[in-house]
């Protein structure tokens, strides 16, 4: 690899698909969570 | 402490070292010292990196901070699952392919030689002091509260550690960190089982929710956007998504954890654990400290959980506003205890106004204590937070119970200190020793010279947190100048991986982003979770001016 001519696109590589269907499942899955302690909060009042 | 809890601690300690010792054969070589040969199964890796993070003073002071504050801390941690995503589809497999064995070498690839060996440098001072204040701050709290002589509670948190991480290197830290995650997890659910159990009659866990609940402690989503304040939704998710990246992306503790894994699929895996379980067993660690609380509203707690502090106060001149405050205390306790028994059977807003006005009145009290102890001990920072989930282990639980805990609490801090030790010995030799000394020896010498490299910072780290215990303001110190260097030395990674910033721009540039955050630092209020942006953002800035400059 030649860094001092690399270019970005040598480093960031688009995901492929089984990997941007991980890194969504980690979305929606934190999304869960933040929902479920949103609601824990609603449920038991302060 | 009883004898079976001292035999459970001490079972502990034999066990983990025996278990790291076991490595030591396959580190034969520094590719297995330092990178365990890349082998490792990916969910190794992703327990080791949790543990590496889950530091004493998480258990300790989280606890502490659920117990005060409730679950608002959470929200530090909501940029994480973010952070490891990019992380994935950017440094993973950049530096897997790269094959390096530290962050930094990748940096004199891009840049050069002199770029390298500072960012090494600032990762070998900051991770070394730090190193010794992981050990100090629990060191301090168990010597306080368990009453041990402070020098060997140190020693017996650090000298296990250095060992197993001498002989076994990354192997003995990354499977001893895997054992030391069952141990907290276990501990942890075994207390928050006792607290739900030493729940009064006609109190269960969702009157003990409630109760929490009406005092503002299940609050986890705070969108004000005050820079001012630490715990905001804004500033986890975009300042703590920065700290991640750095944390994870640059700090070569946690970027080892994953050059050691199979393949870069492996390593993504890793980090995707962290992304998933992180927040929850934040959530489990604040819950203990949130269940503390309600145990004591219905047991009369210390009116200040360090003893050692209230022993002070009761010994000079000021011991007689003690005992009245003491007395006060009680009154204003049986009247929290009363309208918390109200709200949790009737329910309703009155109870639940009369509850909060209670449990103000109590605090009022602590506050009054708490000037006591800064009169006496002059120390205006005081705090007893970090006593506070302690305390309640050593006097509140079962025997067993309490040996687990403790337990748990050693694991926590030896998880990260042999990953640290670790990291600083790859860093000395690779970086510093191999390049510049002795670039061209055996494999065997090398493999020495990194032994003798952790046992050096394992001592170093024992001496800093001999002084650290002693000098609470050195703790504050070494935070502050992490925090200086953390943002600076992810945008020097930005620099190298995003644009065509040259050398001299990169040095530059990561000198004027550590500048532009102790700028900020002494100038305003600013949370220091958004040091990390300005870091980023002073190196960017200086970084790319210098290089344009310098093409001139």
């Amino acid at each position: 690899m030649n860094f001092e001519q690399q270019d970005t696109r040598d480093v960031i590589q688009p995901p492929a698909p089984r990997m941007r269907a991980t890194y969504i499942r980690v979305l929606l899955v934190e999304l869960i969570v933040l929902l479920a302690l949103w609601a824990l909060s609603r449920a038991f009042g302060g | 402490m009883h004898s079976i809890d001292w035999i459970i601690v001490a079972a502990y300690l034999v066990w983990i070292v025996a278990s790291g010792l076991r490595q030591v054969k396959r580190s034969d070589k520094i590719e297995g010292y330092f990178l365990a040969s890349r082998s490792m199964p990916w969910w190794a890796v992703g327990l080791s990196v949790m543990a590496t993070q889950l530091s004493a003073i998480t258990l300790v002071g989280t606890t502490g901070q659920g117990y005060e504050d409730g679950l608002r801390f959470v929200q530090f941690y909501y940029g994480l699952p973010v952070a490891m995503i990019i992380l994935s589809v950017t440094v993973v497999p950049f530096f897997h392919r790269a094959r390096v064995y530290t962050a930094y070498e990748y940096l004199e690839r891009r840049f050069d030689a002199r770029t390298r060996s500072l960012a090494s440098l600032l990762f070998l001072i900051s991770r070394g002091l730090s190193c010794g204040v992981i050990i100090a701050a629990p060191a301090v709290i168990l010597s306080i509260i368990l009453q041990w002589n402070l020098t060997l509670t140190i020693l017996a948190i650090g000298l296990p550690t250095v060992l197993y991480t001498m002989l076994g290197g990354v192997q003995a830290v990354t499977w001893t960190d895997v054992q030391q995650m069952f141990v907290i997890v276990a501990g942890a659910l075994a207390v928050g089982a006792a607290l739900v159990l030493a729940l009064p009659e006609g109190v269960g866990a969702a009157q003990a929710l409630r109760l929490a609940g009406s005092t503002g402690r299940l609050q986890t989503f705070d969108f004000s956007f005050d820079l001012n304040q630490t715990y905001t939704f804004w500033s986890g998710m975009i300042g703590g998504l920065f700290l991640m990246l750095s944390y994870f992306g640059c700090d070569q503790s946690q970027v080892q954890r994953y050059l050691t894994a199979r393949s870069v699929d492996e390593a993504r895996r890793s980090l995707l654990m962290s992304a998933y379980f992180k927040i929850p067993l934040q959530v489990l660690i604040l819950l203990l400290g949130v269940f503390v609380f309600v145990f004591y509203l219905f047991h009369q707690p210390p009116m200040l959980f360090n003893p050692v502090h209230e022993a002070r106060v009761r010994a000079g001149n000021q011991s007689g506003q003690y005992s009245a405050l003491e007395g006060e205390f009680a009154a204003a306790f049986a009247q929290r205890q009363q309208a918390a028994r109200e709200l949790a059977q009737a329910g309703g807003a009155a109870s639940a106004q009369e509850f909060r006005a209670a449990d103000a009145r109590i605090e009022a009290i602590r506050a009054r204590a708490a000037e006591l102890v800064m009169n006496v001990s002059g120390d205006r920072t005081y705090r007893d937070v970090n006593y506070v989930f302690p305390a309640f282990v050593t006097t509140q639980l079962p025997v067993g119970l309490v040996g687990l805990m403790i337990a748990a609490i050693f694991a926590a801090a030896m998880s990260s200190i042999a990953a640290e030790l670790s990291a600083l010995s790859t860093a000395t030799v690779i970086d510093f020793y191999r390049r510049h000394l002795k670039p061209q020896a055996e494999d065997r010498h090398y493999l020495f010279v990194s032994k003798l490299a952790t046992g050096f910072w394992g001592i170093f780290a024992c001496v800093v947190a001999t002084f650290a215990a002693q000098l609470g303001s050195l703790i504050e110190v070494v935070n502050r100048f992490g925090s200086y260097f953390y943002g600076s030395l992810l945008g020097v990674f930005v620099l190298a991986i995003a644009t065509r910033a040259s050398a001299v721009g990169a040095f530059w540039g990561l000198l004027g982003g550590m500048a532009a955050v102790a700028a900020v630092a002494n100038t305003t209020n600013i949370s220091f979770l958004w040091y990390n942006v300005v870091g980023v953002a002073g190196v960017l800035a200086a970084g790319m001016t210098v290089s344009a400059l310098s093409r001139r």
